[in-house]
């Protein structure tokens, strides 16, 4: 009788617990989960950033990194659904030097500093991914979208 | 019946009643402190949100003073090299005398800039209104290639539709500077906006937003340099597009998920600088308006009303504030 008693105690508790879980574990922020493949002429792009904006622009934008030609955004950085414009962007050195020498201020080495020369960058991507983006895709909510991107640099 | 007297006279717990007495505490503290951080982070928020009032209270007296906002950052028209005549000051330098730093202002000798290491008090200086205590206390930033240390601050102010490329170009007249290409902004290159020319109405522009600081060499959020105290329109806020910043000066810290950066430029004279406003309150950012009121604005905000809250101008059918 008695140990019947503690039993249905521990059960209560058991029960308000799970339901702590699961009340924590519906606090879902709406967004879907987003994953895939970023290559320019059949390379994995080495690091850049994908962006997904909303087509009709009624809704938050959402991105992240591109690391060794794949991406995922979920959870916080996850996509909200619906019908996106996506923006790729990858910058790398031109190979060209620039010429970034801050002649000092006066006796910090005078208008005549030497030449200190630096690497420019610039993105490889063509404008049709990034600025005058044409991708597009469709989040759909609730499950993991998979959205693999081939860009062509022609 | 003495059975019963003697269990029911028995002044002691068992072990079981007293786990579960236990455990029963365990669940109510483990109800409450969600409850007990949420109070203390919405205290943080209060005085993050008394904050940016203090700064857009500043930039309305600098306004009554000169009858202009300061300008975003400052290019000395002709300078004959980049490091002299207060070059490279910011909106932050011009109103510290607002902010009642006036004696850290004093300390500045406007025969220097404040890119090449000089005027190194009032750039080291960092104090409680510039940051918002949901984000830790941020060290000072030094950067490769400088000696002088930046403190930050993490609030931001509003430079329009990235990326910004503006630079002084040294030995070349004011109208050699690469055009400002960006849409919206009140603060950029040598600004000079005054409240009239906030078109669309002071309570529809951004002025002031907040960023998320990193560590060591990142220049986000440095105070009295041109590549940080600013931030764009491009995504939404708390959006995890990375930031593009000199690539010397992105350094995720210890936290690579919520500040994400990538190195977009290398000097002064390439810059292609995109910052998004980012907090670590819940859901959102504070965002101070021009007319000195701040609202907390939804990261899930609309990308076209967000855009539209950075033009000094009203485009077609611009209506704002209703929708955050």
């Amino acid at each position: 009788m008695s140990s019947g008693k503690y039993l249905l105690g521990c059960d209560w508790a058991a029960g308000l617990l799970a339901a702590c879980l699961a009340a924590c574990a519906g606090c879902g922020t709406g967004r879907a989960t987003v994953e895939g493949t970023v290559t320019l002429d059949g390379q994995p792009i080495e690091s850049g950033s994908i962006v997904f904006e909303p087509a009709d622009g009624a809704g938050p934008t959402a991105g992240g990194q591109i690391e060794n030609g794949k991406y995922r955004l979920a959870e916080e950085g996850g996509v909200m659904p619906g019908k996106k414009i996506v923006r790729i962007i990858a910058i790398r050195a031109t190979g060209r030097k620039l010429d970034a020498s801050m002649p000092g201020a006066e006796g910090e080495g005078g208008p005549s500093a030497p030449a200190q020369l630096v690497d420019e960058l610039a993105c490889y991507i063509p404008a049709i991914y990034n600025e005058k983006s044409t991708l597009t895709c469709e989040v759909v909510a609730g499950k993991a979208n998979q959205h693999n991107f081939e860009l062509k640099s022609e | 019946m003495r059975y019963r007297r003697q269990r029911w006279g028995a002044s002691a717990f068992t072990l079981v009643e007293l786990l579960v007495v236990i455990a029963i505490i365990g669940i109510l503290i483990a109800l409450l402190l969600p409850a007990v951080q949420a109070a203390r982070e919405a205290a943080r928020r209060s005085q993050c949100t008394n904050n940016m009032k203090q700064i857009l209270l500043a930039l309305h007296m600098h306004h009554d003073r000169d009858k202009h906002f300061p300008p975003g950052h400052y290019a000395p028209p002709n300078a004959a090299v980049s490091c002299n005549d207060g070059s490279e000051a910011t909106w932050v330098t011009y109103s510290l005398p607002f902010l009642e730093q006036s004696a850290a202002y004093d300390q500045i000798d406007w025969k220097y800039g404040f890119g090449c290491g000089s005027n190194t008090v009032v750039t080291t200086l960092a104090f409680s209104t510039m940051n918002c205590p949901s984000d830790r206390k941020p060290e000072a930033a030094t950067g490769p290639g400088t000696t002088a240390a930046y403190a930050r601050s993490n609030y931001v102010a509003n430079n329009g539709i990235g990326p910004m490329k503006e630079w002084c170009m040294k030995n070349q007249p004011a109208t050699a500077r690469p055009p400002i290409s960006r849409e919206g902004g009140v603060f950029f290159i040598n600004s000079d906006m005054a409240i009239a020319e906030l078109l669309d109405g002071t309570s529809q522009t951004a002025m002031i937003c907040e960023i998320r600081l990193s560590k060591q060499g990142d220049f986000r959020g440095v105070m009295h340099y041109p590549e940080a105290p600013l931030y764009h329109h491009n995504y939404t806020p708390n959006s995890l597009v990375p930031d593009g910043i000199r690539k010397a000066h992105c350094d995720v810290g210890n936290d690579p998920v919520r500040i994400p950066c990538t190195g977009t430029f290398t000097a002064y004279n390439n810059r292609s600088m995109t910052l998004t406003a980012r907090s670590y309150h819940p859901g959102g950012v504070n965002l101070g308006l021009g007319d000195g009121s701040v609202h907390f604005v939804s990261e899930t905000i609309a990308l076209n009303v967000w855009q539209a809250m950075c033009t000094p101008k009203s485009a077609v059918g611009e209506v704002i504030v209703s929708q955050f």
